[in-house]
């Protein structure tokens, strides 16, 4: 963190090298946060260029409260929000309707990989908050911590945000099992 | 059934990405072994994070600092010079603003070249038909003139065109039959010479003048 620091300040004072230690040294993890929020390369990618163009023609609004990658990561959000919103638009599915258009399966097949699309859509029907939270936490393997610190709130709201993702989830996931029980315990096959 | 221990659920991620010390990961495996809910939702949560994301190639990321770069340097140009961006970054509105240029250009040349009228009428002096001319800031209105005014008007001009016309025609003194004698007396010596020669060369000239046109006939 200190050194991130150092690197900005270099960079602010006109320094290319630190410039580039900076893009190199969180390109990839934003990259990685921007694809699983957009789900494609093209969009990532752009996404990309703009976080780190709209921190560097801002460098002077960091004022230090958060790590510097933690402000990179708001600014990513904020910019993937938008497409993430205007797409949403065009092709929003409530997760109602996606939990019963869907025919039952069995656990293991909704694990197997021509699935996951599917869980994709689930997770684009959950609130904003309560996906970016989950996917922080499990796919970036971020602490509540820093999703807190990232989403501008208090820690208690980013454990919230992620207790009913994964309820809700979970929800899906029953609803889709031929063994289901009717208070919702899940049928054979969840195992780890 | 719906498992309610919330002090181990919000282990599991942390159990999953291998973050707990020993105690903490001992105490989340006898719950999972007793608990099929948190079995799932650790299924869950192992199938989210081993969602892939294709790697896009080691060009690309060698490039995008370069790219990013340039695209700051254009950011701050783009900031510099807005107003220039605005008119040269929308072809679309190009034609508009040139068309805008032109209106504004021709208006103001409109406004300075426009003819300036002067309420020439109450200058008029009916008796002897001049009229006197005096570039007031009043300026006349035509619509509001009476046919005499107007007739005046006319008057004057025709005076004035005369008058400008005699003044073009005639070459040499204003006045030929005004008085120089005072001025003569007050010359020095020396420009009383310079006056003599003068005077000694016109004579001359008007001398050939008056020959030449006998030479003409008589050759």
């Amino acid at each position: 963190m200190d050194e991130d620091i150092d690197l900005v300040k270099k960079t602010a004072n006109g320094d290319s090298e630190a410039f580039n230690e900076l893009v190199l040294r969180h390109q990839k993890p934003l990259y990685s946060l921007l694809y699983r929020m957009v789900n494609n390369h093209e969009d990532a990618a752009d996404l990309l260029q703009k976080t780190f163009v709209r921190a560097f023609t801002a460098l002077n609004s960091f004022e230090q409260r958060s790590s510097f990658k933690t402000w990179l990561y708001q600014i990513a959000i904020n910019l993937a929000k938008n497409v993430y919103r205007a797409r949403s638009r065009a092709e929003h599915v409530p997760i109602e309707d996606v939990i019963i258009s869907r025919r039952p399966r069995v656990v293991e097949s909704l694990i197997a990989r021509e699935n996951r699309h599917q869980i994709r859509q689930a997770l684009s029907g959950l609130p904003e908050k309560q996906r970016l939270t989950l996917l922080l936490r499990i796919q970036e393997e971020k602490k509540f911590e820093e999703i807190a610190g990232i989403m501008k709130c208090s820690l208690s709201t980013a454990k919230a945000n992620y207790h009913y993702a994964v309820r809700k989830l979970k929800a899906l996931i029953v609803e889709t099992q031929p063994g289901a029980t009717k208070d919702g315990s899940p049928g054979p096959g969840w195992k780890l | 059934m719906t498992c309610t221990v919330n002090s181990i659920k919000q282990l599991l991620p942390a159990y999953l990405h291998q973050e707990l010390d020993e105690p903490g990961i001992e105490l989340v495996k006898e719950h999972l072994a007793s608990c099929e809910d948190c079995r799932m939702e650790l299924s869950l949560l192992a199938m989210l994070s081993t969602e892939a994301v294709p790697d896009p190639g080691d060009s690309f990321w060698a490039e995008m600092p370069t790219k990013i770069e340039l695209e700051v340097r254009r950011h701050r140009e783009r900031k510099r010079f807005g107003l220039l961006d605005l008119l040269t970054c929308m072809p679309a509105l190009r034609p508009a603003w040139a068309a805008a240029a032109v209106v504004l250009t021709v208006s103001a040349l409109l406004f300075f070249a426009r003819p300036v009228t002067h309420d020439v009428a109450s200058n008029v002096n009916q008796q002897d038909e001049s009229v006197r001319w005096d570039f007031g800031e009043e300026t006349l209105n035509t619509a509001e003139m009476s046919a005499s005014e107007v007739q005046a008007v006319g008057q004057w001009a025709q005076n004035e065109f005369r008058r400008i016309s005699r003044d073009l025609q005639a070459d040499g003194p204003e006045n030929p039959e005004q008085d120089i004698s005072e001025d003569i007396s007050n010359m020095n010596l020396e420009e009383l010479d310079q006056l003599y020669e003068l005077l000694e060369r016109r004579e001359h000239d008007i001398r050939e003048k008056s020959s030449k046109p006998n030479l003409i006939s008589a050759g």
